[in-house]
């Protein structure tokens, strides 16, 4: 061989077409758990299929079953069978199969990582040759510990001399409050750094989600508006109309607070109210959305029992059928006081937001499933025709449908054809539904393709799930004490308690009805 | 717009009404007025349309016209717009049986032309599609007024794609008033019937190339994309992906030999090989010769040509033509780099990477070599591409693309 100074690869100008990661190796703590099989499998097949994964790319399940590479073979085939309908196609799965390896161990047992790594070795050494892992925790949270800790000690996490890189993904939920959040950061930090470590929200990965930001930073005719001269205030609204099915005992132990509004619902206001990053760079893009979310104002002691409504649902109807009350439910607790719905007017105090009041509501067992982002407009400074109070036009809103009919719609007013000068409320819809043909990417889909390829954009930072925490724990402090205010209930396939629409109807105004 | 097979119900259609051409546009918008009519009173809500850019065909040949309309008919699957196809007047004519036919010559304003129109629910998306044809007769010194006419009919300020389909050359005005039109001028240097059977390199094979080559010097005031060119990119990017890995990228200043194996598709192994060469600083051809079925020229680094360092000073294409069987042509087929053995006389040659796509199969598979076997390092779905994925491509990707440019010069001295 020639010894020669390594170019880049000359191959790859003018060729942006795709976004293509380095070879690497997989490995998925909680292989065989619901989360692998419902999603993580079934992106990975796709991506495979698609030609995105990297060339060498190899997936290791690791886990306490007593396999073999064929046993996990199987078992990925017969999970991609259920989850496409159908059996895998031959050339395709010929391919996938073959980047299919199992280590078998348990968790709390070092000498099955250090087995592990030897493992990898192995592969690293036939196929990726780069020594780049990434390792996905998708076992149960108590399991976080002690996989970080045995990654660490083999010599597998991102502060040792090992050629490559090495990243962790943590699956929500990211502690249960502030001090566990806090304390699974100090062990993550012990043997990874913060660029090493991918905080999933799989929110984040939708695609309408994204566009928030693409809606408002790439259109001129926004951002002049989107602040506290224009709007007169947000509602932003995660809806299920489901109940909480078998996950009962978990749901137990977090409640409504937790696990909807401490992630999904504070990242959407972030991505909302955020400021316009200099550029489009991951840390960029998080420093904005973590100096949002530590704007919130805080609610504390009596303040909550005025700001934040927390109810649970009672018996009723969904879709025309009778279905039970949250303590009817399987593994929930006769006199649960957990919350099934939350409702919360919070402020942001920054320059663009002052005064700017958002509503944020989640729920389950509400009429339909819906999330929505509603900025609501101020009126116009004079109204010219609405003199009668009756015929008084409705303010301009924008609504960002996030689920399940992605899309946009502008409400104006506009002159009724006829004599009289009426105005009456128009939607301008834009429905993705009616524009791009082509198949979004599944969010997992997308935010694998991420973490391979070292982009932390989509993900949470440190400092983010902190100012997130410390928001919704001091709320929880005070529904701890007694005198706090209590629980409602409500009836399932009703928009939540009463004292929900009295938050709005205090301020003169209402919640949608998305 | 005909997509039967692709699409699930259909919300609204009307196809194949003869109008004349200056009542064109009118009479489309009064379709869809007649669409939204009909969607308040059975679905309760106005039809919604979103539309994203204007495709102009211009066939020289029915033959032309019909492919180019398949294409376009799945191609506003994923691109709501409007497609106005310049014909030979005898598809204008040839009304189905059952369309509604106007008046032509009634009304005042020119010839004849055909109006569609069509929303749907696609059955792989799930989502509605609308589109609308616009067919025009346009040929000979009727075809003067005719391509007046397409300026009117063109939706405002939304890109315009022209699509010349078929042979081309770069003098014809027809091209050049389509250039002019357009933001993105379309051709396809690869002719459906080309063989490589039937010609060979340096035959007349290469006339398109060169057509191409000039078309691209030309100041024509719209970028020019080539099917054929995009029909590469698949294998341009798995080629780029195999020397993204360090190990690998060592190879390059020791590659020899290109083997290209190509079934039909002689422009696109054309274009591979100069767009392959050119990337390594590559740029003089000499002649070509004969090495079995295969025929051989070696590309050399040349004055002026810069070239990545740490690049080979020549290197032999291979050009090998495959037997066509039965049904669709695979087109690339198959593509091997070599590197110099440090022992030729013993050790025979092993690809430092190669890839193949696999026959009646989507699949393509990449192998690289190990010591002296070679293993598989990727499996790749890589479905022939059809016209209209490749239109997807050009509306997505309007950037000027020098690359492309490069190898067009490159190649069209190759052919």
């Amino acid at each position: 061989m020639t010894a020669i100074v390594l170019p880049d690869n000359p191959f790859r100008e003018g060729l942006d077409l795709r976004r293509v990661p380095e070879p690497s190796t997989m490995v998925i703590f909680g292989s065989t758990g619901d989360l692998s099989r419902r999603k993580l499998l079934p992106s990975l097949y796709v991506m495979h299929q698609q030609g995105v994964l990297p060339t060498g790319f190899s997936l290791v399940g690791f886990g306490r079953r007593p396999w073999q590479d064929a046993e996990f073979r199987a078992y990925v085939r017969d999970s991609l069978t259920e989850s496409l309908g159908h059996i895998p196609e031959p050339e395709a799965w010929s391919g996938f199969e073959q980047a299919l390896f199992f280590a078998s161990g348990e968790f709390d047992d070092q000498a099955a990582f250090t087995g592990l790594a030897s493992v990898l070795a192995q592969i690293d050494a036939r196929r990726a040759r780069t020594g780049n892992r990434l390792f996905y925790l998708a076992a149960p949270p108590s399991a976080y510990p002690p996989i970080i800790d045995g990654l660490g000690r083999a010599g597998l996490g991102g502060l040792g001399n090992g050629p490559g890189w090495a990243r962790i993904v943590v699956e929500k939920p990211f502690g249960h409050d502030h001090s566990s959040a806090t304390e699974l950061n100090r062990q993550l930090k012990e043997w990874f750094r913060e660029e090493q470590i991918f905080r999933i929200d799989h929110y984040l990965g939708k695609e309408t989600v994204q566009n928030i930001l693409v809606f408002r930073l790439a259109n001129g005719i926004f951002e002049p508006v989107w602040d506290r001269q224009s709007v007169d205030h947000v509602q932003i609204t995660v809806a299920e109309d489901l109940g909480v099915g078998t996950r009962g005992p978990y749901f137990e132990e977090t409640g409504t607070m937790r696990d909807m509004i401490q992630n999904h619902v504070l990242q959407l206001l972030a991505l909302v109210a955020m400021e316009p990053p200099p550029s489009f760079e991951p840390d960029a893009v998080r420093d904005e959305r973590a100096k949002t979310l530590r704007a919130i104002r805080p609610l504390e002691g009596a303040e909550v029992d005025v700001e934040v409504v927390r109810g649970q649902y009672a018996s009723g109807f969904i879709g025309g059928e009778a279905v039970p009350g949250y303590r009817q439910e399987s593994g929930v607790s006769l006199d649960s006081q957990v919350e099934t719905f939350v409702a919360l007017r919070v402020f942001i105090d920054s320059w663009r937001w002052a005064g700017v009041p958002f509503y944020l509501r989640a729920g389950k067992r509400l009429p339909r499933r819906a999330t929505e982002i509603a900025i609501q407009f101020k009126q116009p400074p004079l109204l010219l025709f609405g003199k009668d109070p009756s015929h008084e036009p409705e303010p301009n809103v924008l609504a960002m449908h996030i689920q399940p009919d992605e899309g946009i719609t502008l409400k104006v007013g506009s002159k009724l054809p006829g004599q009289a000068l009426n105005v009456h409320s128009v939607h301008m819809d834009f429905r993705y539904g009616t524009s791009f043909g082509r198949r979004s990417p599944e969010a997992y889909e997308r935010l694998l393709l991420d973490s391979l390829l070292g982009d932390s954009t989509l993900f949470s930072r440190e400092d983010s799930v902190d100012a997130a925490w410390r928001f919704v724990d001091r709320v929880r402090a005070r529904w701890e004490e007694s005198g706090a205010a209590p629980l409602q209930l409500y009836e399932a396939g009703s928009w939540g308690p009463e004292a929900a629409m009295n938050l709005l109807a205090h301020d003169g105004r209402r919640w949608r009805r998305p | 717009v005909n997509a039967d097979e692709a699409r699930g119900p259909l919300i609204s259609a009307a196809r194949g009404r003869q109008v004349t051409l200056a009542a064109a546009a009118g009479e489309l918008s009064k379709a869809w007025m007649a669409a939204d009519d009909e969607a308040r009173r059975t679905r309760g809500e106005g039809m919604l349309r979103l539309r994203e850019m204007n495709l102009v065909i211009r066939a020289a040949s029915e033959a032309d016209a019909g492919r180019a309309q398949a294409a376009a008919a799945q191609f506003v699957r994923e691109h709501s717009g409007r497609v106005i196809v310049l014909a030979p007047p005898a598809r204008v004519i040839s009304v189905p049986d059952e369309a509604p036919r106007g008046a032509p010559g009634q009304e005042p304003g020119g010839g004849p032309a055909l109006i569609s129109t069509s929303c749907f629910i696609d059955q792989q998306s799930g989502r509605q599609v609308c589109s609308e044809l616009v067919v025009i007769g346009a040929t000979g010194e009727e075809g003067r007024a005719a391509r007046a006419a397409v300026f009117g009919l063109l939706i405002p300020d939304l890109p315009v794609i022209g699509w010349w389909s078929g042979g081309f050359s770069p003098l014809d005005p027809d091209l050049l008033w389509l250039a002019e039109l357009c933001d993105q001028l379309v051709v396809d240097s690869e002719r459906p019937d080309d063989a490589v059977q039937d010609r060979g390199p340096g035959a007349d094979s290469g006339g398109a190339i060169r057509a191409l080559a000039d078309l691209l010097q030309a100041d024509l005031g719209s970028q020019v994309r080539d099917l054929a060119w995009l029909r590469v990119t698949s294998w341009r990017a798995l080629t780029a992906e195999l020397f993204d890995g360090a190990d690998r990228r060592r190879l390059i200043p020791d590659i020899s030999r290109l083997r290209v194996e190509h079934q039909g598709a002689l422009a696109q192994a054309l274009l591979y090989s100069a767009w392959f060469g050119s990337r390594l600083g590559l740029g003089v051809a000499g002649d070509w010769w004969q090495e079995g079925t295969s025929r051989c020229v070696v590309l050399r680094r040349g004055p002026g040509l810069g070239g990545a360092e740490g690049t080979p000073g020549s290197m032999v294409v291979e050009l090998r033509p495959l037997e066509r069987g039965g049904g669709q042509a695979l087109g690339l087929a198959g593509v091997s780099a070599y590197v110099e053995s440090s022992d030729s006389e013993t050790s025979p040659a092993v690809p430092a990477l190669s890839m193949r796509r696999r026959p009646h199969s989507d699949v393509c598979i990449a192998c690289a070599a190990e010591g002296e076997e070679e293993v598989t390092v990727k499996t790749v779905e890589m479905p022939l591409d059809e016209d209209w994925r490749l239109l997807s491509q050009i509306l997505e990707t309007p950037r000027p693309d020098a690359v492309f440019a490069e190898s067009a010069r490159l190649a069209a001295t190759l052919g």
